[in-house]
């Protein structure tokens, strides 16, 4: 009985400090792991930061001005180009041109079906307004 | 098994038939964990000294490493060496103005350098721009850590490194980089080599903490600080300075300046002061000459300091609009005599002072106040102490010593009280955006927060009496130049004649221009001012403030007014100045008090 005790504690110790040690690498293994990645993060960040700036630098309105001489007709917005909305004319009527035509063709008009009967909506206009 | 005895005395009779294997085994655990004094005093001795050897061990390695640097030191040396983050700096819009980037520098342990010459040698040859003396004595200097060179290429980093030298190497180190260049740059100031600021709002920022927590020995990291957001709006500064570059250019001007304030607010939205500096090479900031002239120049004013005058008259109830002001013949005090640069020869009316900036009409206006009348109000808007912005940079006003009836005069019109700029234009906007005194800044900030500390200084009448003076002045007077249509620009010219060697000069002005618009409900001051322009021939050879600062403001006007945020307004607005109509005072197009000003 004591044998088997000796021999199960001896089992457990080995197999706790297995455990124990599988652990332990585990945690190094993984805290290497968040290292790396916080690493990686800061390299990021100081990669956009410089982005940023390199963008601002590019992004001047200094050297917008002289690429925009350079290569664009445009002019600066002077008064006259701006209106108010209320200045804005309404919307014109839309005419149904289509229609028109037919209208004029006489090819609205309701034709004879043999059916005899006169269509009640003989009189629509086709040129609604909108 | 080498203690028979004890075992043949503890092994029972019931023991006995056991077979002779197990007994032993048995007997050994027995003895294994029997406690025999006399037996045990060897063993624990030894225990004892080999504790004593361990412990002896552990001290000595303590002691040695105590005496050894080691590399956790020299890094904490590093650390401290290394220049803290700093947070970025944003326009109004969240453009960057200021922020930090990693660069690489070389730094070198003396001490595990084997040959300091051939060291010195090598790294110079890599970078040009070190100088091998300094390098040699620093190299050989008793310290455990010494930089190299700040802010390396990465190519250069590569040579370094191939260099194979021990003792040196790399550390990544914030460096303050301004994207923009000079624009800002007399707001922004710059930080030095080891990102402690040194001036403008990086100094302020200092100030209000950072640089404590850089000496407790915080590592600061960029994303932990929060980005200190500015008035300043970065498009807006730009056109400013571009204009004025170019009327510093056109007038060869000595120098120039602008800013433009939301008087509503208090907030600095533009600046720039030439000729400036790039605040990536702090070196040219150092020249006398790159001063902002906004804030740390002091000036004699000019005419636009009528606008105080006449608001002080009219606080005080001395003068309304229809009173009439004696301009016939020079004012003379004593052995001085005051001419009106626009002689009109005849009795004024206070709108008609102000449109012909009579100085005379205004040193008599100033008589009606008094000296002490004078110097209260004056103190009241801010002109006789040292206006204290964000900015370290200031400069106190040059008030006379001895404050007499003449200089009352004098400094009515602008002659004979130096303050910086900036401190006008907080005046002015204090006289149009209906009384209050709100004390400008460089921050972000919103309306509510900039009227918890404004100050009423003059009543909302008056107030706009002096919207519908400025706008009279646009329509009818010096201020036309920059009467751009659509924003209804209200303005004040000033012309100011240097004093060189003690002497009012005739042909060395300083020209200053304020404008509001719009002059019915202002959101923003403007100031555009010359040191010394020239005249043109184009201009009639005057070289006067409206043909120089007037027409820049007014081609800034016309540049920066779609980016305002302002509508454009193609009819002058129906009721501008509701007060004054009830008084009867019709609109600026057909000034009313003209009509009745030549009795």
């Amino acid at each position: 009985m004591i044998r088997f005790l000796n021999i199960f504690a001896i089992a457990a110790l080995i197999g706790s400090a297995v455990y124990a040690y599988t652990i332990k690498y585990e945690t190094i293994y993984r805290a290497e792991q968040i290292n790396k990645l916080k690493h990686e993060i800061q390299a990021e960040r100081d990669g956009i930061g410089v982005l940023r700036a390199e963008w601002a630098h590019l992004a001047r309105p200094e050297r917008i001005q002289e690429l925009a001489t350079k290569y664009l007709d445009l002019q600066p917005l002077s008064l006259n180009q701006i209106v108010a909305a209320s200045a804005i004319p309404e919307r014109s009527v839309r005419v149904d041109t289509i229609g028109r035509k037919l209208e004029t063709l006489g090819l609205a008009e309701p034709t004879n079906t043999p059916r005899g009967k006169t269509a009640p909506s003989a009189t629509t206009t086709p040129g609604r307004v909108q | 098994m080498s203690l028979p005895a004890p075992e043949s005395e503890t092994t029972d009779v019931t023991a006995a038939p056991a077979p002779p294997h197990s007994h032993a085994v048995q007997s050994f655990f027995k003895h294994l964990f029997s406690i025999n004094l006399d037996k045990s005093r060897p063993r624990i001795r030894l225990i004892a000294l080999c504790f004593v050897c361990l412990f002896a061990t552990v001290n000595v390695r303590l002691i040695y490493l105590g005496f050894e640097p080691d590399s956790q030191s020299i890094r904490r040396a590093a650390v401290e060496a290394l220049s803290g983050a700093r947070p970025d700096i944003l326009d109004r819009n969240g453009e960057v103005l200021a922020t930090d980037v990693k660069v690489m520098s070389v730094f070198a342990e003396p001490r595990r350098i084997i040959d300091k010459d051939e060291a010195t040698e090598l790294l110079t040859a890599v970078l040009p721009d070190v100088n091998a003396r300094e390098l040699r004595e620093r190299l050989g200097s008793r310290k455990g850590f010494v930089w190299v060179k700040r802010g390396i290429t990465p190519k250069q980093q590569q040579e370094v490194y191939h260099l194979g030298l021990p003792g040196v190497g790399f550390l990544p180190e914030n460096k303050r980089v301004y994207p923009n260049g000079p624009i800002a740059a007399h707001v922004l100031g710059f930080a030095n080599l080891d990102n402690v600021g040194i001036a403008g709002i990086e100094k302020y920022i200092d100030g209000q903490g950072l640089a404590d927590l850089h000496n407790a020995g915080f590592n600061l990291t960029p994303d932990g600080l929060k980005p200190v957001q500015l008035s300043l709006d970065l498009r807006l500064t730009h056109g400013l300075r571009d204009e004025i570059a170019k009327g510093v250019e056109k007038y060869r001007a000595k120098a120039g300046g602008g800013a433009i304030l939301d008087v509503n607010t208090g907030e600095v939205v533009a600046l720039a002061s030439l000729p400036d500096f790039d605040p990536n090479n702090p070196a040219d900031a150092l020249d006398p000459l790159h001063i902002n002239r906004l804030a740390v120049g002091v000036y004699e004013m000019g005419s636009t300091f009528k606008s105080i005058s006449i608001a002080m008259a009219l606080e005080l109830n001395k003068v309304t609009l229809r009173s009439t002001v004696d301009a016939r013949s020079s004012l003379r005090f004593g052995r001085f005599t005051i001419h009106d640069f626009h002689a009109t020869h005849r009795i004024l009316t206070v709108p008609e002072v102000f449109t012909h900036s009579s100085n005379i009409g205004t040193a008599r206006m100033a008589l009606m106040v008094g000296v002490e009348g004078h110097k209260a109000f004056l103190k009241r808007m801010g002109q006789l102490d040292r206006l204290r912005t964000e900015l370290p940079e200031n400069a106190e006003p040059l008030v006379p010593k001895r404050w007499s009836e003449l200089n009352t005069m004098t400094i009515a019109f602008g002659q004979g009280l130096n303050v910086a700029p900036l401190q006008a234009l907080m005046a002015v906007g204090a006289l149009v955006n209906g009384g209050m005194m709100i004390k400008p800044t460089f921050l972000k900030r919103s309306e509510e927060e900039s009227q918890k500390d404004a100050v009423r200084v003059v009543r909302p009448e008056v107030s706009e009496t002096m919207r519908y003076l400025l706008r009279l002045n646009a329509e009818i007077g010096s201020a036309k130049l920059a009467n751009i249509p659509g924003y209804y620009i209200g303005g004040k010219t000033g012309t100011a004649d240097k004093i060189i060697h003690g002497h009012y000069s005739k042909d060395k002005v300083f020209t200053t221009f304020m404008a509001i618009a719009p002059a019915d409900k202002p959101k923003y001051l403007m100031l555009v001012l010359f040191d010394e322009p020239q005249a043109l021939p184009q201009d009639g050879g005057y070289h006067t403030a409206a043909y120089n600062a007037g027409s820049v403001t007014g081609r800034v006007i016309e540049r920066l007014g779609p980016m305002f945020g302002l509508p454009p307004r193609f009819e002058p607005p129906v009721q501008p100045f509701p007060l004054l109509a009830k008084l009867g005072y019709g609109m600026a197009n057909v000034p009313a008090a003209t009509t009745h000003g030549g009795h």
